[in-house]
């Protein structure tokens, strides 16, 4: 009985010990830190200040069809403007409006923004560090206000971090604010930051100056839609124009102020004028052009601008390759070195195609910046010549099945497997003679438009680590280039026009090509220089549309791509205008401003969806 | 009891107490004073019985029963016992005595009616459980060959769904779940299991399904039901060793074509005439593709073998006295890939060892320990991308460039297959898994109270796995014959090394008390209490580098700059206080209840602890005098019902922490990239700021209700057995549909807000039959299950047809939408008269295009039109298994059909693409497609094909909208397994002293009949059916019992 009371002990102990705890199950999830841990200590801030910027809407190697830091391989934003072609799908100038939609992204990334600005006060933190902190925050929320506004117009103007109780959802329904309010409320935000900012700042952090370059920018954008666009929805949308010229002296007066701190210049380390500009994009440390940049650190922030964007015949392992290919008409928009048009040579004044013994010598003497800019045909690339050959002129051909070109007999089947036999005249395994180039155009080829990318291609990034997520050159989000054009642009929206001559030709004076006189400061050929100097940087495709020249600009558009033949009668190369694949492309007026998402719209009834959708 | 089953002679005596070999000394010494005995066996009516064993016990010496049911044994010792012994029916052992003439009646064996089941936390009598409780036994288990436990179940247990996904080695890639739910909870010998699928069937005594209530008494965990395995103990008597051992090969059991070249290029050209675009390929091309002249490569046979091997073992040994009894096990399971290289094989060892062990009269322990371990290596590009590949490759390619086979060929894309499915050139991936389970166990039998009893249970688990995984660069070449060199591209660079290590640990501890009384004879209690407590650790860690120079393959020759590191770590724990009452009288009316008080850790205070009871009552009719009376031969009449709640705590993930995640792992979703900022050079990781939580977030409740009839006629003359079940959930995660403005930036958290039904049908349908020698079973089973919506979040429809298209609310959950089609087009006049359904006046039509059905009659086919089409989305609503066996004399078979209907796979990607991404290479049945005769003429006859006809990538093609043409009747019906065994005669092996020796020959997913032509149907919609697939197998071998 001794023993047995002794085991019966055991068990109840035993039970007792299993039945009591509760507090057993108090189990911390082991990947989830406090509010209070994250503001009481300065690396945890940091870690949230990498939240808020990560999510800043820069549009960079990691923007495509998918949004922000994405795997980019169709890059819209140079497709949709006509400066590139993408090979992954027709994503032209006609949209339902909602390419570019940032809706509930954006309005979680001001929440969080929010949410850190309403915790500064409690932070663990001197006095003037959370000065500098707000300051930093607020130029994120001007910059997160500015991706919503030029995407939607006027959007609700939201502050504070929203709570749900369970009974307030009419509170928390939020009507859009004016375009104007939005646009306003951008730069009142950005007036405090520049005053709470520091001048310098450690590289990707906002300072003074960055905040003023965002400044000149997003005015710029509000006095354009001012002057080209029209109030609609009672200012939902559009800015009255009288106020164009308030918006376009903020802009002046931003840039002003940076070009004055002499804190900025061009880049202008290399006397190669192409080489200089090309090393522009890739020398971003202690460049002085560089403004604000976002760099890269590999393994874990990287990107796949090289990946998706060498050409096919020197891509990467995994494929992809040829992502953007610029136009033709791109291409054509580069001047010559003298300041005349950028149309290439390639037929006679009587319609002969000329015959280039060196394929190279039809983009002589064209704007420095335009190889510096794009890959064209027989141009070298990291060590390689880019094959670009779209078929073999042989007017003795002994094939049944051929076409013409300028009149003359043309063998452009297969791809750059199969050859062509200049004795027998016919496609045989046997010939030495490619019909395609590795890289295009016809065949399993993927390049369409006979270009590819140059700048910010890395040259020094081994082909065989030309892989997903392995590149990390820096993204330039501003420099000086921009500050000088968008002053120039304001300059002569206010009639300015010996200002915007100096800034502009600035600009062609380090780009190597003829400085303007007083009379071709247009604002055409303002913003054709921007259209240049800013190619394939996300740019042009806002540019045009708050030019409001979109729709006329992209109306049953069909872009172009350069074929070049090899002749072998003559031993030389011809080339050709040809239609790059698709179908024509039109901007619908309706695209100025993003369709809201439907949902949204539901979700809340006192939006008004834009205009047209 | 799901499936009769039948086994030898000298198999049905191993596990009695007295089967052992007696001492041999002493049969040696008493052989000299022998004799004859003779006599007739016959079964209860007076018929003789044929082929009954006769040993003269504890030595070889024996024979078998003639066609009259007469034996004669010469030379029996003085003094001797012997064995009858026939399937089906009950041993006999009758001492012989001075007799000369023994004569015997044997009695049919009452199969299942004095089966223990083994159920949650005990067993329970057949006659008396009130569950939905199938079982299967060891015998059943063992009369098939397959490394996945899963997939040896499949068709033999009523409720219990199995597809095979693809029979790739080491992956056990199956589903199993039972009655259509979810994943079901897995215990091994009482404790939680993760292993289900890699157990050796030789170790498995019994598997239990408990499929309604009767899992409630497992609470937060068992809402999907519970799969219980037993293993085998030790029995006392005599040592005995078995081996057993098959050795087969595995094949496909069906594997599309892909298009040789001459078929490619003739429908790239058709499609690019489809297409409006130029024509590639010139009709001497292709002429020179067909005519062999320029050669093609099917690259299924360059990388793929027709059989590869594989191959099974396993050594057992039993036995132990009174005292001290062990049951050991080992096993190795040895699987080869298809692919040519070997690259692809699977290794398995598996080992046991089950000790009881009385220590005083009163308490007794049990240790059981058993272990797995495991290694799979494969290529490290993904066997099914390698299958895909070896489709899509362009056949034009040579598998070397200049057929010099020191160059790999270069190809567009995808990489060579050679290259990809062989390690020394492109990597291996080596995942390998160590698992242990240990319990330790203390029964009491409490003096001075009788029939109360303790236990005591400590059970821990372990899983460790170590993946290793080298992604190896390999090049590849163009030959250039201009310049006569080899122009070389590096694939699959850069090489890099992954590694990730990783251990689960379950620790679980059990105390209990039982109690079982009878009273007056008559009035039988049972009852239980137990406390549980379990707790689970998962931490894991994995490491990345690239690598500067690939030679050697580790991870610490990796480039220290290009590394990544990750891990990831997490705890829970469960408790519970469970009791149990089981009373019946005189096994005729029979009640039981039972609760569980379950706490989980995945939910906040004040929302973790919950009450899940169950009841459950049955009526044996057939002990009711007036059935005893008139219908005798109904030996089992009950019906049964039960009612229980269960939850379901997987799916939270603290979603009521409030806070920040470090580091965040995505923000707004999973593709999302990058995590992290660069600030003055160096990398921030982000966090990841948590929206809104749900304080209030708990399990799901699951309620079902389950009715069930048995009926045995003349023992297991006939059985049949039904059931019919409704499983109702409430509580399923969801997020609230009254949707925030996202404006707020941040949405609702998941709340306990859905609710759906689950119902269905179980039918089992058996008999065995003894004629003369000749022993026979058939069973059949069939279960059927649906389900749908009950609450859903859904927004509310604009009006009636929107509610019809859009609302789930009480629909079942597996319906196709699509349209209907009406054939395909035959002219260009049909097509110019159609519905638009193009949205371009019907342009891009073309003769063989799909024609759909304009339902709702407005001339444009688009959404509106759309109806169920099908029912049954991949996963069937009826399964149905027959299995059939029989044995005579020393020869033994066993079949076993199994069946899936009721159901429909889409078809996609290359089953429909004849060309898919951009123009890479597809089947070869899509070669017979419609087209025109001439490709330069476009205004030729159109020729008519079974497909349609093809476009190139990006231009529109009609045909691979939902309809009939993509949706597709996956019903199947296989022969899936067949054993064919033969016992040697016992009088022959006794000779060599070993007991028994068996030969078999078996095969798995050995015929099948199905719809879908070109495909398992059980895989097709599965990476777009370009999965590794499903094999057959043909095994022979033995099992030697010394």
């Amino acid at each position: 009985m001794k023993i047995s009371l002794k085991y019966i002990s055991v068990f109840i102990a035993i039970a007792l010990f299993l039945g009591s705890c509760d507090k057993k199950l108090d189990i911390a999830p082991k990947n989830i830190i406090t509010n209070d841990q994250v503001f009481s200590n300065e690396s945890a801030i940091r870690a949230y200040l990498a939240t808020l910027y990560v999510n800043l809407p820069i549009e960079d190697f990691n923007y495509g069809i998918r949004g922000f830091n994405q795997f980019a391989w169709v890059p819209v934003p140079s497709h949709v403007g006509g400066e590139g072609l993408s090979p992954y799908g027709g994503f032209g100038g006609e949209g339902d409006g909602s390419f570019w939609g940032w809706w509930q992204d954006g309005f979680q990334t001001i929440r969080n923004v929010n949410q850190f600005i309403q915790n500064i006060p409690i932070a663990n933190l001197a006095e003037d560090k959370k000065q500098s902190y707000l300051g930093e925050a607020m130029f994120i929320r001007a910059y997160d206000y500015f991706g919503l506004v030029k995407r939607y117009g006027g959007v609700p103007i939201i502050s504070k971090v929203q709570t749900f109780n369970g009974n307030n959802l009419s509170e928390l329904q939020v009507p859009r604010d004016k375009e104007q309010d939005v646009y306003d409320y951008i730069g009142q935000q950005l007036d405090s930051a520049i005053l709470l900012l520091p001048e310098t700042s450690e590289i990707g952090r906002a300072n003074k100056s960055i905040a003023l370059t965002l400044k000149s920018r997003a005015m710029l954008f509000a006095g354009s839609i001012a002057r080209y666009g029209s109030v609609q929805l009672n200012g939902l949308v559009g800015i009255p124009a009288g106020d164009a010229n308030k918006y376009f002296q903020a802009s002046f007066d931003a840039a002003n102020t940076v070009i004055q701190s002499g804190k900025y210049s061009l880049y202008n380390a290399k006397p190669d004028k192409t080489d200089n500009f090309t090393s522009l994009f890739l020398e971003t440390a202690n460049n002085p052009e560089c403004i604000f940049v976002r760099d890269y650190s590999y393994p874990a922030n990287t990107h796949c601008y090289d990946l998706f964007n060498l050409p096919t015949g020197i891509m990467g392992p995994s494929g992809y390759g040829s992502a953007i290919d610029p136009t033709l008409e791109m291409a054509e928009e580069f001047e010559y070195i003298d300041g005349t048009p950028g149309a290439l040579k390639l037929i006679d004044g009587s319609g002969t195609p000329i015959q280039y013994s060196d394929p190279t010598a039809l983009f002589a003497n064209k704007d420095p910046r335009f190889q510096a800019t794009v890959v064209v045909p027989f141009a070298k690339l990291k060590g390689s010549v880019i094959d670009v050959q779209a078929g073999i002129i042989d007017n003795e051909t002994a094939e049944t099945s051929f076409s013409t070109i300028y009149g003359r007999k043309m063998i452009t089947v297969g791809d750059f497997g199969q050859y062509y036999d200049a004795a027998s005249h016919r496609i045989s395994p046997d010939g030495k003679l490619i019909i395609i180039g590795m890289s295009g155009l016809g065949g399993i080829e993927r390049g369409i438009t006979g270009f590819y990318m140059r700048k910010y291609i890395d040259p020094n990034l081994p082909q065989a680590l030309s892989y997903e997520w392995h590149s990390t050159q820096s993204w330039i989000e501003m420099r000086y280039a921009e500050v000088l054009l968008n002053y120039a642009e304001a300059a002569i929206e206010l009639g300015e026009m010996t200002n915007a001559k100096t800034a502009v030709n600035e600009i062609r004076d380090r780009a190597g090509i003829a400085l303007l006189n007083d009379a071709d400061v247009t604002i055409d050929r303002i913003r054709h220089e921007r259209k240049v100097e800013l190619a394939f940087e996300n740019h042009h495709y806002w540019d045009i549309r708050r030019w409001r020249i979109a729709d006329q600009f992209i109306y049953n558009t069909t872009w172009s791509q350069i074929r070049p033949y090899y002749d072998i009668q003559s031993g030389n190369y011809v080339f050709a205008r040809g239609d790059a694949p698709g179908e024509p492309l039109f901007f619908l007026r309706k695209l100025y401003y993003e369709k809201i998402p439907v949902e949204e719209i539901q979700a809340n009834p006192k939006l008004i969806q834009n205009p047209l959708y | 009891m799901a499936v009769p089953s039948f086994s030898l002679s000298a198999e049905s005596s191993l596990n009695s107490k007295d089967s052992s070999v007696e001492n041999l000394l002493e049969i040696s010494s008493t052989m000299e004073q022998q004799k004859q005995i003779t006599g007739k066996v016959t079964d209860e009516k007076g018929n003789p019985v044929a082929g009954v064993t006769v040993i003269v016990k504890g030595t070889t010496l024996g024979t078998l029963t003639d066609g009259s049911g007469k034996y004669i044994i010469n030379n029996a010792p003085n003094g001797s016992t012997l064995v009858f012994s026939f399937i089906g029916m009950v041993t006999q052992e009758i001492p012989a005595q001075d007799r000369a003439l023994i004569d015997v009646v044997l009695k049919e064996a009452a199969v299942g009616l004095d089966e223990v089941v083994v159920v949650g936390y005990g067993t329970q009598k057949k006659v008396t459980l009130t569950g939905s409780v199938a079982s299967v036994s060891n015998k059943e288990i063992k009369a098939v060959t397959t490394v996945s436990l899963a997939d040896n179940l499949a068709g033999k247990i009523p409720g219990l769904r199995v597809r095979q996904n693809s029979s790739e080695p080491g992956v056990y890639d199956s589903n199993i779940d039972i009655r259509g739910w979810g994943s079901a909870l897995i215990i091994v010998d009482g404790v939680a299991s993760d292993n289900f699928f890699k157990i050796d069937p030789n170790e498995i005594e019994n598997i239990s399904v408990l499929k309604d209530a009767s899992a409630a008494i497992y609470g937060v965990r068992a809402a999907n039901g519970v799969i219980l395995i037993t293993t085998k103990k030790g029995v006392a008597g005599e040592s005995q060793i078995t081996y057993s051992g098959s050795y087969g090969v595995q094949s496909e059991t069906s594997f599309p074509r892909a298009m040789n070249a001459a078929e490619h290029t003739q429908v790239v050209d058709w499609a690019e005439q489809n297409s409006g675009v130029p024509i590639t390929f010139s009709q001497q091309i292709i002429d020179d593709f067909k005519s062999g002249k320029t050669p093609s490569t099917y690259w299924r046979d360059v990388v793929m073998r027709n059989s590869a091997p594989q191959q099974q073992h396993n050594l057992t040994i039993s036995g132990g006295n009174e005292k001290v009894k062990y049951f050991g096990s080992l096993g190795y399971f040895n699987q080869q890939g298809l692919f040519k290289s070997g690259d692809l094989s699977y290794k398995r060892y598996n080992f046991r060892l089950n000790i009881t062990a009385q220590i005083t009269k009163s308490l007794d322990a049990e240790f059981t320990v058993g272990g797995i371990a495991d290694q799979k290596m494969s290529p490290h590009y993904q066997p099914w991308n390698v299958i895909t590949d070896i489709w899509s490759a362009h056949p034009y390619f040579s598998v070397y460039a200049n057929n010099n086979p020191a160059y790999l060929q270069k190809m567009d894309a995808p990489n060579n297959p050679v290259g990809t499915s062989t390690s020394s050139l492109s990597g291996y991936n080596n995942n390998t898994t160590n698992s242990f389970q240990g319990n330790f166990a203390l029964n009491w039998k409490i003096p001075f109270f009788n029939g109360l009893k303790a236990r005591f249970l400590y059970g821990y688990n372990l899983n460790h796995f170590y993946n290793r995984g080298f992604n190896k660069r390999f090049p590849s070449y163009i030959y250039d014959p201009q310049k006569d060199v080899y122009n070389q591209f590096w694939n699959l660079s850069p090489s890099h090394m992954d590694e990730s290590y990783g251990q689960d640990t379950r620790s679980t501890l059990q105390a209990s008390l039982n109690y079982e009384k009878t009273f007056n004879s008559k009035h039988n209690i049972k009852g239980l209490i137990l406390f549980e407590s379990l707790k689970t650790a998962n931490d894991g860690f994995n490491g990345s580098r690239q690598f500067d120079v690939d030679a050697v393959d580790q991870l610490y020759a990796g480039n220290s700059v290009q590394q990544i590191t990750s891990g990831d770590v997490s705890e829970f724990s469960n408790q519970g206080i469970i009791g149990r009452l089981n009373y019946d009288y005189s096994s005729k009316y029979i009640f039981e209840f039972s609760f569980r008080e379950d706490g989980s850790s995945k939910f906040p205070s004040g929302k973790r602890w919950g009450f899940f009871p169950a009841v459950s009552t049955g009526w044996r009719v057939s002990e009711e005098n007036f059935m005893k009376n008139n219908l005798p031969f109904i030996t089992n009449l009950k019906l049964r019902g039960s009612w229980g709640q269960m939850g379901d705590d997987a799916a939270s993930s603290f979603q009521f922490v409030p806070g920040y995640y470090y580091p965040t792992t995505s923000m707004f979703d999973d593709y999302r990239y990058p995590q992290s900022y660069v600030f003055g050079g160096s990398l921030v990781s982000a966090l990841g700021v948590i929206g809104m939580i749900n304080p209030n977030i708990t399990w799901y409740k699951a309620t079902t209700m389950d009715f069930g009839v048995d009926v045995n006629i003349l023992h297991d003359n006939i059985n049949f057995q039904f059931d019919i079940y409704r499983r109702l959930r409430t509580g399923l995660l969801a997020q609230r549909l009254l949707s925030l403005p996202q404006s707020v930036g941040a949405s609702l958290p998941q709340e306990n807000l859905e609710s759906d039904l689950s119902t269905g049908v179980e039918f089992v349908l058996g008999t065995t039959q003894h004629i003369n020698e000749l022993v026979f079973g058939l069973s059949g089973q069939l279960s059927f299950t649906q389900s749908k919506w009950i609450k859903v979040e859904e927004a509310l429809p604009g009006n009636s047809y929107l509610n019809w298209t859009n609302s789930n609310k009480n629909r079942n959950k597996d319906i196709i939408w699509g349209y209907k089609l009406d054939g395909v087009f035959q002219t260009q006049d049909e097509i110019n008269s159609a519905p638009i359904q193009d949205g371009l006046g019907n342009s891009l039509i073309k003769p063989g295009d799909n024609k759909y059905t304009d339902v709702n009659g407005d001339g444009i086919i688009d959404g509106l039109d759309k109806v169920p089409i099908a029912t049954g989305n991949a996963l069937p609503r009826i399964n149905y298994g027959v299995t059939l066996t029989f044995a005579w004399k020393g020869l033994d078979m066993n079949a076993l059909f199994q069946a899936a209907t009721g159901f429909y796979s889409t078809l996609n990607g290359m089953l429909i693409n004849p060309l898919p991404w951009s123009g890479m290479n597809g089947l070869s049945q899509f070669y017979d497609c419609w087209h025109q005769a001439d490709v330069n003429d476009p205004n030729s006859a159109w020729i008519p094909g079974k497909y349609p006809p093809p476009r190139v990538q990006g231009v529109f093609s009609p045909n691979f909208e939902s309809s009939p043409y993509t949706v597709k009747d996956a019903s199947y019906f296989r022969l899936k397994s067949l054993e064919i065994g033969y016992t040697l005669p016992v009088t022959f092996t006794k000779k060599v002293g070993i007991q028994k020796i068996r030969v078999f020959a078996n095969g798995y997913n050995l015929l099948l009949w199905t719809h879908i032509p070109f495909m398992d149907p059980e895989h097709p919609t599965v990476i777009d059916g370009s999965t590794y697939p499903i094999t057959k197998n043909y095994n022979i071998g033995v099992n030697v019992t010394f």
